[in-house]
This record gives C-alpha cells, structure tokens and sequence, in this order.
C-alpha cells in the first residue's frame, strides 16, 4: 500500500503548495509592478490568521472571518503603499527593501501585542471538520477546501489578469508603466490597487491557514522563507513561475519529510542557492 | 582636523581602559555587550554603507565565529584564548569567501535573499547537527583565561578582566577596517556601489574586490561573534538566525549608514535603549520596530547623519546606498 502512502503524502504537498501560492502571488505581482520585494507581506498573513480567530471568537463564523480579514488587511495594505512606501521611493530600493523589513517586524511585534504569544487555535467550521475515504484511509475535508478554494481563487486571478480590461493595464504596466502612464491611466493608483488586492489576498490565505495550522508568531517567519525560495525559484515577478515554485516547495516539504526527516529544512536552501548560482533570474524571470 | 581627532583619541583610550573603575559591573557588561555588536555592525556597514550590498544574513558569520571559538575552546585544551579567537577569525574568513563567491555576483534584492539563504541553510545545520553543536540547547563555551607576557593571567571569567580583552581586540579590529576603507581597494568599492559598470571599464575587478570586501566583513563579524559566545559562556542556533541578522541591520541604519562610526553607535543606542525598554515594557521590541521606521522614513541616513550633515566624518561622496535591482 505505499503508493497511497505516496499519493496522500503528494496530496499534502499539493495543499500546502496551492496555500504558498496564494500568499507568493500577491507578493509576486507586486515584485513585478513596483520592483519592492514588499517583506510586511508574511506579516499581513500572519495577521489574516490572527483575525480569523478574532472573529470566529466573537462571532463563530469561520465564513465572516473570510469576508471581513482580506478587506481589513487590503486597506493596511494600500495605506502602507500610499503613506509610506510612496514617501521614501526616491531613496532606492534598498530603503524600500528595510522599509518593509521594518514593517514586518512592527506588525509581528503589534500582534504579539495584541494576541500574545500563545498558539491560538482556530476552529474548522462544521461542515468542514470530517474526513472522506481516500485510498483506503481517510482524508480531511478541510484540506480539501484549502485546495478547492486556492484552485479557485488562482483561476479567478487567471482570468482576471488575461481576460479582462484591468487585467491588461496591470499587466501592460508591469512591463512599461511609462508608457501605461503616457496613455493616460493612472498608474499609482493601479499600483496603490495591487498592492491592496496583493495584501487582501495574503490575508485571505492566513484566514484559511488558520484552522490548518493555528494561528501563531511564527507564522510570520515560516512563511517568509517559504516565500523568498519561491520567488526566487519562480523568477522574480512571474506569476507563473510562483505556481510552479510553490508546488515544488509543497512537494519537496512534504516528500523531504517523509524521507529525510533531519534534512527538509536544508533541501529547500540548497535548491535556492542552486537556482540563483545557476539561473539567477529564476525559471521565469526576466534577465535583473 | 586630524590633529583634533587624535587629541580626542588620547582622551578616550585611556578613559575606555580606566571604565572597569569608573562604573558598576552591571553597566560594565552592557559595555561590553556593545563592544561586540558595534562591530559586528561596524562590519555589515563596510557591506551596506561602502559596497551598497545589504545582506539579510550578516549574522552567518558571526554564528560561525562563535561557534568556532566554543568548539576549539572545548576540545583544544591547550590552546591559548588569542589562538582559538584567531581560529575563529579564519573560520569567519574561510565562511565569507565561501559564501561571497556565489553572493558578490549578486545586487539589490537578489543579493540580499541569497544571504538569508545561506545563514539559514547555515542555521538549519546548527540547529540539526547536535552531536557538533548540541542543537537547540546550545554549546556551553568553557572559559579560559588569557595569559598577558610579564602581567600574568587575565581573568576573563570576570567582567572587568573581559572587557579589557574585548576592548583591545574591538579596537584593534575597528583600526584595521578604518585603514582599510582609506586604501585605494577601499575607494574602489564605493565607486562600484555608485556604479558597477563604471568601474569595470575602468579596469577594475568588480567581483574580486567585492569578494575582498564580504571576506573583511565575514571576519569581523566572526570576531564579534567569537567575542559574544566567550562572553555569554554559551553559544546557540540564535547566534545565525534571521534575528540576529535583523538586530545587526536595526543598530547600523539607527546609528547612520553614511559614516564608518554611525552603526558602532547605532548598537550602542540599540543596546542602552533595548536595556532601558526591556524594564519598562514588555512589547520593547514593538518600538525599536518602530523607531526603525520612522527612521528610513524621516532620517535615512541615521543619527549620525542627522547630526553630522556633511561633515569629514562622512565616508567619500554621500547619498543612499543605492544600487539595488
């Protein structure tokens, strides 16, 4: 029976791969509009986590915890782009760079503040705490919905990016806001609106994660090295190049653990340090 | 000007070297404390301040040197406290010219994840090698005094003896980088962090001399690290982690980027700062955060450049360490 052994466990990476997806493609877009690796950014997850519990706290509403944290979350977002971001943008990169650094230690540090240390645990809601058979044993609905839900949300993006008309300035102004901007659109705001959705959508991840992995301080950080290896991977800025990547590291996490318990931490390195001797611009990046 | 900044100079040795008499044991240990991070800061600043690389795992280093220490100290019994701090000098040297070959290609960004790549891969190593470094729990350093020809044994299980030490081998390690951003290689690295191109068509080797550079730094670094680990009695995977590459960037961009003293103070500031808060309230770490912040926004150039404007203190030709991808 070890293929379902190997069947469940590529199933738990494809899960955790869709979650990183959802978090990298925000970030992702971002990187490529604006050329700011935005750090804050696993904060502003972290921070979907920590309203989820609020929220379901007060309210016992899983489903309201995913309507109200991303709307939340996106307007910290665009209020960090505007107010701050936007302020210091003649300084260069690299001060943008420890901007959001800051920023994500300032925000972890006000959720310590607010919720504590302690792991807080987020209940599933109802209809989607049992199992299903699966091969034999049994598999959690609840992952299945993480799976379902990102699947979703990464095909609505798709459509949304190639399908309709602001779709075409976000893309057109990735690739020459100059131009986007001499034609008449107003490009900070198209950029003031992606880094919102990119941060809602961050937020949204963490709403969902909460349940899976409870809502806690380290989240932050996890994520945040998950993220970097798969922006790298993928190519700084290609979206499709963070899929890839994300399933790649949710393969390699959960196979790595499988196999060489010891070492899964120090595989997902290795393969980025490999990718940026190697091929520096990521698999689908453009030449830096 | 010269001669005002040696006069201030044969002030503030000896007064440094009088300290143990002159303060309380416990003030002394916060001496010391910013004795090491002030150069360890003083070392990513010759990365970010001269060369514009800003690294997210300066503290790659450091870990290496304190673990070097630790180890040659516990298993070389009879190898002298300057012998294993010079182990773990090479040490430091050998990491940085390890890891600078594959980084130094890099710029902005990129430059920067791929050394949070390599102190994390370098964490996940100490963490996970415990029959080296006995993980999580840590490596207890065992002390060792230093014998001074013709003074006897310096006691360096005590405060003031340590801080003498400390102090010796932070000021030596301060002179030689002070010379060494005034040699022509020290000058050359600024024009590349201004322009890369420039340089090589000026003849230079671009990736050689920022290779030199990150191995200077690594040192330095692995020194101040070697330094922490004996003074702590204990060195642990939090030595490499992201925090501490995030503390090391924290004390330099508080201190100032723009001169080669402003992060020595800026972890002095850190330091005295983090002390006082930590008494008065538990979310500390909350307002250096935040101190941060409004750093970069309304003061980039740190406090010492608030305070120095343009003065000689300033290295060769100013403006935001730019240069990123």
């Amino acid at each position: 029976m070890s293929w379902a052994l190997y069947a469940t466990q590529g199933l738990h990476g494809l899960v955790y791969g869709m979650l990183l997806f959802l978090v990298s493609a925000g970030l992702t877009l971002v990187f490529g509009m604006m050329g700011i690796l935005n750090i804050a950014h696993a904060a502003f997850y972290m921070l979907g986590a920590y309203l989820a519990w609020t929220v379901v706290h007060l309210t016992g509403s899983f489903w309201l915890a995913l309507a109200v944290a991303p709307p939340l979350v996106g307007g910290l977002g665009m209020l960090v782009e505007r107010f701050l971001l936007r302020r210091i943008h003649a300084f260069g990169h690299a001060y943008e760079l420890l901007l959001t650094f800051g920023l994500f230690y300032m925000v972890s540090e006000t959720t310590r503040w607010i919720w504590g240390s302690y792991t807080l645990q987020v209940p599933m809601p109802p209809a989607l705490a049992g199992s299903v058979p699966f091969l034999g044993g049994q598999y959690p609905v609840y992952r299945l919905f993480i799976l379902g839900i990102s699947a979703l949300i990464c095909l609505g993006m798709a459509v949304a990016l190639l399908r309709t008309r602001v779709g075409i300035i976000i893309r057109s102004t990735v690739s020459d806001a100059q131009m986007v901007s001499a034609l008449g659109i107003n490009t900070p705001l198209v950029s003031l609106g992606v880094f919102g959705s990119g941060s809602a959508l961050a937020a949204l991840a963490g709403v969902i994660a909460a349940p899976f992995v409870q809502a806690d301080l380290s989240m932050g950080v996890g994520i945040l090295v998950d993220l970097f290896v798969v922006i790298v991977i993928g190519g700084f800025g290609s979206l499709l190049g963070a899929l890839l990547a994300s399933l790649m590291i949710g393969e390699l996490q959960s196979f790595g653990i499988l196999w060489f318990p010891e070492f899964a931490m120090v595989f997902e390195f290795l393969l980025m340090a490999a990718v940026l001797i190697l091929r520096p611009q990521g698999l689908f990046g453009e030449k830096g | 000007m010269r001669r005002s900044r040696l006069s201030v100079a044969l002030v503030a040795v000896p007064v440094l070297y009088a300290l143990p008499w002159l303060v309380d044991t416990l003030r002394l240990r916060i001496v010391i404390e910013i004795l090491y991070f002030g150069l360890f800061a003083v070392s990513f600043n010759l990365l970010f301040g001269y060369a514009g690389l800003l690294s997210f795992g300066h503290a790659a280093t450091f870990g290496v040197g304190g673990y070097t220490l630790g180890l040659a100290l516990n298993h070389l019994p009879r190898l002298p406290f300057l012998g294993a701090l010079g182990l773990a000098a090479l040490s430091g040297a050998a990491a940085g010219l390890g890891i600078g070959a594959f980084c130094v290609r890099l710029r902005g960004t990129y430059f920067a994840l791929l050394t949070l790549a390599f102190s994390q891969f370098l964490f996940a190593v100490a963490f996970k090698w415990r029959a080296l470094t006995r993980g999580d729990d840590g490596l207890i350093v065992q002390g060792r005094d230093l014998a001074v020809p013709g003074l006897g044994a310096l006691r360096l299980g005590e405060a003031p003896g340590f801080y003498w030490l400390a102090l010796s081998v932070v000021l030596l390690c301060l002179g030689a980088a002070w010379r060494f951003t005034r040699t022509p290689l020290g000058n050359a690295v600024v024009l590349m962090r201004e322009n890369d191109e420039r340089a090589a068509f000026l003849g230079y080797n671009v990736y050689a001399t920022k290779l030199i550079v990150f191995t200077v730094a690594a040192t330095l670094a692995a020194v101040a690290g070697a330094l922490f680990a004996a003074f702590q009695g204990l060195v642990s995977p939090s030595a490499l982690d992201l925090q501490t590459s995030t503390v090391v960037v924290f004390m330099a961009v508080l201190g100032g980027t723009g001169t080669f003293l402003g992060p020595f103070f800026g972890a002095a500031l850190y330091i005295v700062v983090q002390d006082w808060l930590s008494k008065t309230t538990e979310n500390w770490p909350f307002f250096i955060g935040l101190a941060f912040v409004l750093m970069i926004l309304f003061a980039h150039e740190g406090l010492t450049g608030l305070a120095v404007g343009r003065g000689s203190w300033r290295r060769p030709t100013g403006g935001a360490a730019g240069g990123a991808a």
